[in-house]
Order: structure tokens, then C-alpha cells, then sequence
């Protein structure tokens, strides 16, 4: 439990300066911005209690947004994403729950639901995002395009990540 | 009470995902001024579309001091215009315009009339020029008190001195009887080409009329070879049959001018 505790707090700090040190400075188009650091709330067991998910999500949101001087931004939406993350997990639920496979990632649920399930998240945390950056309604169209096109950006690094580090992870919880 | 946490408890994710985004969102708007003057951009909108509401409904209710106002104001404006007009051509007089409503007024009638809401108490004198927004109406007949009553250009005995804008040939406007739209110009020269469309103003050589009122626009005409004279149709500026708001001309200089056309008419009789 506490080595759980302990990776979650390093993956939890490592995330985020990823996200403000690099990804944070590479603008790779306007339409095209991801946020990486939701490969934390998409990685939480699946057994995580909801509310304290939710307590995380807006304290990484809130660290995102320190840092990049944009607070209450990403933290309405990765509150968001952490309040839908249950009832995501249990609409995607396999025939036979999740008992053997307590930690959402390729290896132990496969490419399709891992990419399905990441995609999902992602593009409802970067379509609050853009939104709540945008702020009005008459862009909306503008809106949906940029968290489309950013959330494939993200979702590609997401799976990339889970190629290279998805055996070490999946082990560390043993 | 324990009702209230047993509910919040039931439901303890959905509150507390409700506080952190009230918690974020405040963050949000009291940090960040694009997002801020977005929140005080929408509030102006909807107080604004608030306001115009309910003004769509309230502006009624002062529409007949308002109405009253822009009357006064009209007024004014006519008088200013009328004795700076004065001053650049020849003294035809100093007038005062008071603004009146119409009482009652009819246009079917061979001798149609008009009564108004001003009398001697708001100096209405006989024989005063009256007029509308749109041109000439006709002449004070008899006052009251506090009311007066007009013969306007479409009565049997209405004789106005008239002439033609553009070329100032001069004669008298009657009214045929019939169309209250249409009255007649007489005494216009058969040499004189009317055009559709020409003119017609007073001629305010009685010191009634101020000059270059409009009466209206000619229509058609009818040349007389054995009198040499044409009558013209003259389509009147004036709406009769909408009469409301109606100004009244007062000059006061009119018995100054008419003691001296009597005098000459003695003296021309002797």
C-alpha cells in the first residue's frame, strides 16, 4: 500500500513536469496541444475510491495550472475527467468485471479498450478544457475541432508511453 | 438534519465533484480576465436584454408627455426657421408658433373645419395661418376661450394667395369641392409651363401666411384660351383626412401691414 502511495506520488510529479517543463513549450500547432498529464487519472487502479480520484484530479489540475498561470482551467477539467472516469470504468466493464485486471493499460485489458477507454477520457477533459478557454458558445465548432485533433496528439502519446513502460507499471502494484 | 447527511453521504461523490469545480471555476473567473470580462460581458447582455424588455413595455406609458415635448420642440423650430428665413429676404413679418392638437376635423363635408385645443388664453388671434408638419392647412376663423376653429384649404370660401415655387408667378388656391387630396391654383398665365410634380407655396403677401409654406405639388393643368389664364390641379402636402398635430402661426406684425394696405385702399377708393 505504501509503495502504491509512493509511486503514485512520483508518477503524480513526474507527470506534471513533463507536462509544464516540455510539452508545455512545444506548440506543435493551434490545434493541436496535448495535455499528457491526464496519463495519470487514465492509469489509476481501478479500484481507486472515486472520491479520493476525484480529490487527485483537481490537485494535478491545479498543479498544471500554477504553473502555467491559467488556474481554474485544467482544474475544472481534470475534476471533470476524475468525476467521469467511474462511470466510464463501469460502462467499458468486461463480461466478467474487472477482478483479475485491477489497472486499466494495454497489457492487461489490450490495445482496443486501452485506446478506447483513454480516448474517451481524454477527449472530455480536453473539450472542457478549450472550452473553459474559450468561453463562449459561438466558437464551439472551433472548440470540438482543437479537442479532437489534441486528443489524438495526447492518445498516441499515451499508448507510446504504455508500450515502453507498461510491463515495469503493471508489475510495480504486485 | 441527519436526514441532510445521510443524503450528502449517499451522495458524497457528486457534492464533492459539485464543490471542487465551484472551487475551480471561482479560481478560474477571479484569476483569469479574459474569462472574467467574458462572465461581465454576459450579465451586460442579459440585464441589457432585461431592460429593453421591460422599456418595450414602460415607454408607452410617457408617450403623451413625450409627444407633448417633441410638439413644443417642433415649434420652436418652426419659428426659428420661419423668422431666419425672414431675415434673409425681405421683413414679411415676426411670427410666434404655438403648437396645437386637433379636436375634431372633418373632410367629407362641402365646408369641412377643424377645431383645435388653443384659444385666446394661449394667444390664438383670427385669422392666423395655420399648418402642419408636412405643409399649409389654413386660416384661424373664429376663437374662443381656450378653443378655435379653422377653415382649412379644403372649405367652399378658402382663398389662399399662392404662388409657384420656381417661378413665382402668383394666384389664388381653392378648393373644388369634392377631393379633399386635390384643391385648384386660378390666375396662373396660359404661357406658364407647369411641370407634374412643380411646387406650389404660399405667397404671404396678406401677412397671414408666412412665404414658401408648402401647399402642394401640381398635378396637372387645364389651359382657358378665352380668359388666358390656366387652372392648376395641385396635389395638397397636407393629409386632411389625418389631421393631429397642427401649428399655429401668429404674426405680429399682421395689423401693422393691414392698417397700411386699409389706408391705401382708402385712399385708392377716394
Amino acid at each position: 500500500m505504501d509503495r502504491r502511495i509512493i509511486t503514485l506520488t512520483i508518477q503524480f510529479i513526474g507527470l506534471v513536469l513533463i507536462q509544464v517543463l516540455i510539452l508545455n513549450n512545444i506548440l506543435f500547432s493551434n490545434l493541436l496541444n496535448p495535455f499528457f498529464y491526464i496519463y495519470f487519472i487514465l492509469v489509476l487502479p481501478v479500484d481507486f475510491r472515486p472520491s479520493v480520484g476525484l480529490i487527485v484530479g483537481f490537485l494535478l489540475g491545479l498543479s498544471i495550472d500554477v504553473f502555467s498561470q491559467t488556474l481554474g482551467m485544467h482544474t475544472i477539467a481534470t475534476t471533470f475527467a476524475a468525476f467521469c472516469r467511474p462511470y466510464v470504468l463501469s460502462y467499458m466493464a468486461p463480461r466478467d468485471g474487472y477482478e483479475f485486471s485491477r489497472l486499466p493499460s494495454v497489457k492487461e485489458m489490450g490495445w482496443l479498450w486501452f485506446g478506447t477507454y483513454s480516448a474517451i477520457l481524454t477527449f472530455l477533459h480536453h473539450l472542457i478544457l478549450f472550452f473553459v478557454e474559450m468561453f463562449r458558445m459561438s466558437g464551439i465548432f472551433n472548440t470540438v475541432l482543437k479537442s479532437l485533433g489534441s486528443t489524438a496528439l495526447t492518445v498516441i502519446l499515451v499508448l507510446i508511453i504504455q508500450l515502453i513502460f507498461a510491463r515495469r507499471t503493471s508489475t510495480s502494484y504486485e | 438534519m441527519q436526514k441532510l447527511f445521510l443524503f450528502f453521504w449517499k451522495n458524497h461523490f457528486t457534492v464533492l465533484f459539485i464543490v471542487l469545480e465551484v472551487i475551480a471555476f471561482s479560481l478560474l473567473v477571479s484569476n483569469n480576465s479574459f474569462q472574467q470580462s467574458r462572465i461581465h460581458e454576459s450579465s451586460v447582455t442579459i440585464a441589457g436584454t432585461v431592460y429593453q424588455f421591460q422599456h418595450s413595455y414602460t415607454q408607452y406609458l410617457g408617450l403623451t408627455e413625450e409627444n407633448e415635448k417633441l410638439r413644443q420642440s417642433n415649434s420652436e423650430l418652426i419659428q426659428a426657421q420661419l423668422n431666419t428665413k425672414n431675415q434673409r429676404q425681405n421683413v414679411h413679418g415676426n411670427f410666434q408658433v404655438i403648437p396645437t392638437l386637433a379636436l375634431s376635423s372633418t373632410y367629407q363635408q362641402e365646408n369641412n373645419y377643424i377645431i383645435i385645443d388653443a384659444g385666446k388664453s394661449d394667444g390664438i388671434k383670427p385669422a392666423s395661418a395655420v399648418i402642419s408638419t408636412d405643409g399649409a392647412v389654413g386660416i384661424i376663423h373664429s376663437v374662443s376661450e381656450n378653443y378655435s376653429s379653422i377653415i382649412p384649404i379644403i372649405h367652399g370660401s378658402s382663398d389662399i394667395s399662392a404662388r409657384l415655387k420656381n417661378s413665382s408667378y402668383f394666384g389664388q388656391c381653392k378648393w373644388g369641392g369634392i377631393d379633399p387630396k386635390t384643391a385648384e391654383l386660378e390666375n396662373i398665365p396660359n404661357h406658364v409651363e407647369i411641370a407634374e410634380g412643380d411646387t406650389i407655396v404660399t405667397r404671404g403677401s396678406g401677412g397671414v401666411f408666412p412665404p414658401n409654406i408648402i401647399i402642394g405639388y401640381a398635378q396637372e393643368s387645364k389651359k382657358n384660351e378665352s380668359s388666358g389664364f390656366q387652372t392648376v390641379t395641385v396635389r395638397l402636402a397636407t393629409d386632411f383626412r389625418k389631421i393631429h398635430s397642427l401649428f399655429v402661426i401668429i404674426n405680429s406684425l399682421k395689423p401693422e401691414l393691414d392698417s397700411l394696405i386699409n389706408q391705401t385702399e382708402e385712399w385708392t377708393g377716394e
